[in-house]
């Protein structure tokens, strides 16, 4: 019973995995190359608020992340658009935010025992329904990329160039800013809050140490981040760290790998 | 047979931008003050001025990057983003931010980055015309200057622009390559009818070349055929401490 019980869990994992795991550095290209890879950590810790939450509501938490993450995204994009706060700055205020409501909520539900798995991620916590709701998410940010990824290009080689060319780079920006929170959502509660960063932005840094083109750099942080998260779920099914920690300790290593690659080229 | 070469006549003598008393203010200083001026279709304007004239201010004004405190700009009677709706202006800005140098990024994905549908035929078209195709596998990070101004240019042309705005194409390039750059220019004007407007510090240059000069220095100086425009008493406006033709004293 428990075995069957277990290869359930595993499959699932799986099944999520392959779905975040080729969207994660897409999204993390863009965003390093748009230097916000600060805008991923702000989301994962809004994250975080609204697991906290359902934590202490007992609500469907998939959902209320979605939709909190999508609202807070929009929002720092408003205020970075309006030039009315620094960008940094207000992504920090949402950060804290974040994390702070989040200590309080769960502290008041009681069950602190639930904070590793949020915030490291874990194997078990991806329910049934979550598996839809993943898959409807990894849809969307995938007919975005096919349909955006050129503008996308444009707006990160140079924002006035893409705007001769024809973008409205204002309306891009909200879509980039609606997916992301999207991305970031459906990948949280396999990578965890605090970690869902480094599957965005590792591979595609370790890519871009041996590589030379754009194509070759997406190609090689899919792989990257696919094999790195098959990897990782055998070693967390096996040692029992959290999920997102063991998938990001196999990304350390690809990176230093790159790194080493790189030196002997 | 008439009737065609009227119509022809006719269709180059169309206003294509239309500047009416523009007035660009950042921070409540002016920059560009009263700025008025029309230029036809398949016009080849050289726009010259001293350093802080505001010249790459009016390509981006013209572009909609940044919208007039007072006045309108209109391109065939459409608003710059509206126009650009409708199709896209080949452009090279002055200077491109940094970021793009810690890209990796070929010079063929940033030239194929102009155009929304790859089409192999433009792209090399494109890449060739600058000469730059033993470049294209290359990372933009290992070019030199120049090669990076020529791949900026090829991708200013790759979509096959009607306007062309060019802000100071020929520094950093050698004397072959500027050459090869008004070769082009000049063949796109006359047999494409592809309007340009290109700023510039190399007055003696694109006075053969252009069939317009405008002088700017916050304010509109002059604007003409560049025999009429480029005389020193003009130039002692623009540049007073500088003498621009030393050799015809
Ligand atoms: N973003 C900005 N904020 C404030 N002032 C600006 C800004 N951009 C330009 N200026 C000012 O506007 C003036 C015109 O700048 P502009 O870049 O248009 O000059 P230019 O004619 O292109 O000069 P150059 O020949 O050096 O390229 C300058 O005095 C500059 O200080
Ligand atoms: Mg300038």
């Amino acid at each position: 019973m428990i075995e069957i019980f277990e290869l359930n869990i595993i499959k699932r994992a799986f099944i999520v995995v392959s779905l975040i795991a080729p969207l994660a550095p897409l999204f993390g290209i863009f965003l390093i190359l748009r230097r916000y890879a600060f805008f991923a950590d702000t989301l994962a810790h809004v994250g975080f608020l609204a697991l906290a939450l359902s934590v202490f509501f007992g609500l469907n938490s998939l959902l209320l992340l979605i939709v909190l993450s999508i609202i807070v995204s929009l929002s720092v994009e408003q205020l970075r658009s309006k030039g009315k706060l620094p960008a940094e700055g207000s992504l920090s205020f949402f950060l804290y935010s974040g994390v702070a409501l989040s200590v309080l909520f769960i502290t008041f539900s009681g069950k602190t025992g639930s904070v590793m798995s949020i915030l490291f991620g874990s194997l078990s916590t991806v329910t049934k329904e979550d598996v839809y709701l993943i898959l409807i998410g990894a849809i969307f940010c995938f007919v975005f990329l096919i349909k955006y990824h050129k503008k996308m290009l444009n707006l990160c080689i140079d924002e006035e160039l893409a705007h001769s060319s024809g973008i409205n780079l204002s309306n891009l920006k909200v879509i980039f800013a609606l997916t992301v929170a999207v991305s970031i959502s459906i990948s949280i509660k396999t990578m965890g809050a605090l970690l869902i960063g480094s599957l965005m932005i590792i591979p595609p840094l370790s890519a871009m140490q041996i590589t030379k083109s754009l194509r070759t750099t997406t190609i090689l942080s899919v792989i990257y981040s696919i094999l790195s998260s098959y990897a990782g779920i055998f070693l967390s099914y096996y040692s029992g760290i959290p999920l997102g920690a063991s998938i990001s300790v196999i990304l350390i290593g690809v990176f230093i790998f790159s790194f080493i690659l790189k030196l002997f080229r | 047979m008439l009737n065609e070469k009227f119509r022809i006549l006719e269709l180059t003598k169309k206003p294509l931008i239309t500047i009416s008393n523009v007035t660009y203010a950042t921070n409540g200083i002016k920059i560009l003050e009263d700025i008025n001026f029309e230029i036809n279709q398949g016009c080849y304007l050289g726009i010259i001025g001293p350093n802080g004239a505001g010249k790459t201010t009016l390509l981006r004004l013209i572009l909609g990057i940044i919208k007039p405190n007072l006045g309108e700009i209109r391109i065939q009677g459409l608003a710059p983003d509206e126009y650009l709706n409708r199709e896209p202006i080949g452009y090279l800005p002055q200077r491109i931010s940094q970021t793009i140098y810690e890209m990796p990024i070929t010079v063929e994905e940033l030239v194929r980055s102009g155009i929304d549908k790859y089409s192999r035929d433009t792209v090399d078209w494109a890449i060739d015309l600058f000469k730059i195709s033993s470049l294209r596998k290359k990372s933009l990070k290992e070019l030199s200057g120049g090669e990076r101004q020529k791949a900026f240019l090829a991708r200013a042309l790759v979509a096959k622009p009607r306007i062309l705005l060019l802000d100071e194409p020929t520094t950093g390039i050698d004397p072959n390559a500027r050459d090869d750059l008004l070769e082009i220019l000049e063949k796109l004007n006359k047999e494409f009818g592809v309007s340009i407007l290109v700023v510039t510090h190399d007055i003696a240059t694109f006075a053969h070349e252009s069939k317009c000069i405008l002088c700017l220095n916050k304010r509109m100086v002059c604007l003409g055929e560049p025999q009429r425009i480029l005389k020193e008493e003009y130039m002692k406006l623009l540049y007073p401490t500088h003498t621009v033709f030393p050799h015809r004293l």
